[in-house]
């Protein structure tokens, strides 16, 4: 009894995990679907080892590290967040491990009004990320060069339609997929997720933005070898192909 | 002089209120055990409890009838209340207490009739120096007499006072006592004393009624009740008085 | 040590344990931000969201008091039963955490709830508008000031409330000129707490009205979006909303210690 008591105390003085042998990954939200199966695969060759992962947007999990929190692997939708941990000396060396393609959705309603991008305008409620979540980032890039492609009207005139900027790509989805949202910019990867009620709009020739996943191992990882070893079989072939079952971008393939 | 007359029927938990009194004007005292009955019976008058049958009549004013139907609502029925603890609004001052029954008329005419009986009160009852106290600093025999004042400012049908001097400590008991008497003969409306003191009965009561486990045992002057000296038992919990007494 | 001095030093002990806890970390948070303050304050963020904050809550507060007192009111004297079970009901949202309360609302009044079913697929819906942030701290926040009001009416003496109605007056007339005044220190202790629950509200504006600067932004949400870049900003409006919510605390205080200095 008394040894359950001290264990539990442990547990909840300490955030217990560290006695165990696991992996303790932060990663992107945008990650969410593809990990299980990641895990699946990664614990058929290293059984007994448990995973644990926190899903959220990178910004904040760049913050929760920069500020000592205890994990051993982190994978960021962007660069300039692991970049920032980079600087401070926190990470190993990154590699980018997938991409991530950015597209442009409308709510079911919608989709009967617009059918090419030139329509955007003619919304009236479009949701994206704000300006220091990636995604956000990501689409002042698209925004940027739709306006190569249309003009600067284009661009102010979308603008103008903004009603919220949200805290993750999950939340931009869940605006438009609710109905709530008419257009938004998510992730590829998102929109394959099921029961996601949206619809691709496609982006014209020549215009593209692709997220970068970098990933890397934590300098302070309290399992370091597990970390190591996790990160390297994110390159392997089999979790390659999981990336690229859920459509995410692997190696040179476009 | 206008009369009251009431009589009910009432099943109040194990308690059958059974209560008939003809028609009385002046001031009826209304005596009797813990229990019997007096509060319920004074809710009914107000009109906050209905009575299962039966009629209430003040004056030319039918409040209750059970037979017609008719059962008029508390705010309309004019009965001036003075509960035990004075009932004075204490976020109010004394001018403030008494403000309240002139600016709660209906009508501009009845706000201006009220407006001046408020004044006349004020005077009467020697309550010119306190209009600006707050309730907190005033003495017992103070209370009753802005309570008083704000009840007949209200141009009642009739008075309903519960228990009072009750109040009071022994020394300010006679002296209202005495102004109450002098106040409640000079009344043309009728008015009932709800009291446990046999002196309040004796001094204030033209009638009195003597109320036990719902029904009324004894009625009439104070010599009726004393020489019954089961009634005056009841009524005080006192052996009946010597002749010479009462 | 005699007994007496003891079990006092005890009482003393834990009281100062829990009150160490709950005012060290604001005092920390407001100490290590001095320096940053001053920039802080002048942060593009600040002033809509602090706009925002002001005028939504001091709605939501209206709204709240004005409804919520004859609510509260035919609650508290009513002996019937659905006013017992209303008023448990009436505290659901205080259980409820606050992101679900924000889809609660939108399954409601979203677009493809309740009113937009009545609305049409081209009709308005508050959601995005500076109103959901209104609705959403209502939901929230009223049943902070229901219980108090509730409560502090409850506790009337029945015979005044009696004594106010043989005298004439109507029902309103009751309620606004006998029981708000005598029941004052309550009700304004129970606005305040529901007010400081709606400045602080963050979930069910979240996700009911969205985050735009200026429009649906308040300022606990421009904290945490703050959290995103820079934590000292975040710090610095922290600070702004502390010292808001005291100086309202304060003359929460002093307008009780007038009204029941009024007895």
């Amino acid at each position: 009894m008394r040894g359950v008591l001290l264990q539990l105390g442990c547990c909840f003085l300490l955030g217990c995990p560290s006695a165990k042998d696991e992996v303790v990954v932060f990663a992107a939200s945008s990650l969410q679907d593809v990990f299980p199966r990641l895990t699946s695969e990664f614990q058929r060759t290293h059984p007994g080892v448990g995973v644990s992962v926190s899903f959220a947007g990178s910004q904040e999990l760049r913050t929760q590290l920069e500020h000592g929190a205890k994990a051993d692997v982190f994978v960021s939708a962007d660069r300039t967040h692991m970049a920032a941990l980079e600087a401070a000396g926190l990470v190993e060396p990154p590699r980018i491990v997938a991409r991530n393609e950015l597209v442009v959705v409308v709510s079911e309603e919608a989709a009967r009004r617009v059918t090419s991008l030139e329509q955007l305008p003619t919304l009236e409620r479009i949701a994206i990320g704000g300006p220091d979540v990636p995604v956000g980032r990501y689409t002042k890039q698209l925004l940027e060069q739709l306006g190569t492609k249309f003009g600067p009207d284009f661009v102010s005139s979308v603008e103008a339609k903004i009603v919220s900027r949200e805290l993750s790509a999950r939340q931009v989805l869940a605006r438009v997929s609710l109905g709530e949202a008419e257009a938004g910019v998510v992730y590829r990867t998102d929109v394959l997720s099921p029961s996601t009620h949206v619809q691709i709009v496609p982006l014209p020739p020549g215009v593209r933005v692709e997220a970068d996943y970098p990933v890397a191992v934590l300098g302070a990882a309290p399992h370091l070898a597990r970390a190591r070893q996790w990160r390297d079989f994110l390159f392997t072939d089999e979790a390659l192909r999981v990336f690229s079952e859920r459509g995410f971008l692997v190696g040179g393939s476009p | 002089m206008s009369t009251l007359e009431i009589s009910v029927k009432a099943s109040v938990g194990a308690l059958e209120l059974e209560v008939s009194l003809p028609s009385f004007s002046g001031t009826l005292a209304l005596v009797g055990p813990n229990g019997a009955g007096k509060s319920t019976l004074l809710s009914m008058l107000l009109g906050v409890r209905r009575p299962r049958s039966g009629r209430i009549v003040v004056g030319e004013a039918v409040l209750f009838d059970s037979a017609r139907g008719l059962d008029m609502p508390i705010e309309t029925r004019r009965l001036a209340w003075v509960p035990q603890d004075s009932g004075l609004f204490p976020h109010l001052s004394v001018r403030g207490n008494v403000e309240f029954a002139v600016d709660s008329a209906r009508t501009e005419a009845e706000r201006t009739s009220r407006a001046n009986r408020a004044n006349e009160l004020i005077e009467e009852l020697e309550l010119g120096g306190l209009t600006n106290r707050r309730i907190s600093t005033l003495s017992g025999g103070e209370r009753q007499r802005v309570a008083l004042a704000r009840a007949l400012t209200a141009e009642p049908r009739a008075l309903l006072l519960d228990e009072p001097l009750a109040a009071l400590d022994v020394e300010s008991r006679e002296d209202v006592r005495q102004f109450l008497a002098r106040w409640l003969e000079r009344l043309t409306i009728p008015s009932v004393v709800v009291t446990h003191d046999p002196a309040d009965a004796r001094m204030l009561g033209r009638t009195i009624a003597v109320l036990e486990r719902g029904k009324v045992t004894v009625r009439g002057s104070w010599d009726d009740v004393s020489r019954s000296t089961s009634g005056f038992a009841a009524a005080f919990g006192v052996g009946a008085p010597s002749p010479r007494a009462g | 040590m005699t007994r007496e001095r003891r079990e006092r030093v005890l009482l003393i002990a834990l009281g100062a344990l829990l009150a160490a806890y709950l005012v060290m970390p604001v005092a920390v948070l407001i100490v290590s931000s001095t320096r940053t303050f001053t920039e802080g304050i002048g942060h593009p963020l600040v002033w809509p969201a602090l706009r925002l904050s002001l005028l939504t809550t001091t709605l939501s507060l209206v709204v709240i008091v004005g409804l919520g007192t004859p609510l509260s009111w035919l609650i508290a004297r009513s002996t019937a039963r659905w006013a017992r079970m209303l008023e448990t009901v009436l505290q659901l949202p205080v259980v409820v955490p606050p992101a679900v309360a924000g889809v609660a609302l939108l399954l409601t009044f979203g677009r493809r709830g309740l009113l937009g079913a009545l609305m049409g697929p081209d009709g308005w819906a508050p959601t995005f508008t500076t109103a959901a942030v209104v609705m959403a701290e209502i939901f929230v926040a009223a049943p902070f000031f229901l219980q108090a009001a509730v409560s502090a009416f409850r506790q009337l003496d029945d015979g005044v409330l009696l004594v106010a109605q043989t005298l004439g007056a109507s029902p309103v007339r009751v309620l606004l000129r006998v029981a708000v005044p005598m029941a004052g220190p309550g009700l304004v202790s129970g606005a305040a707490m529901s007010w400081a629950r709606g400045l602080g509200e963050f979930g069910a504006t979240l996700m009911f009205a969205g985050n735009l600067e200026g429009r649906t932004q308040t300022l606990p949400l421009a904290i945490y979006t703050a959290l995103e870049t820079d934590l000292r900003v975040a710090q610095s409006l922290s600070v702004v909303l502390i010292v808001f919510a005291l100086v309202l605390l304060v003359v929460v205080r002093a307008l009780m210690k007038s009204l029941g200095g009024e007895r």
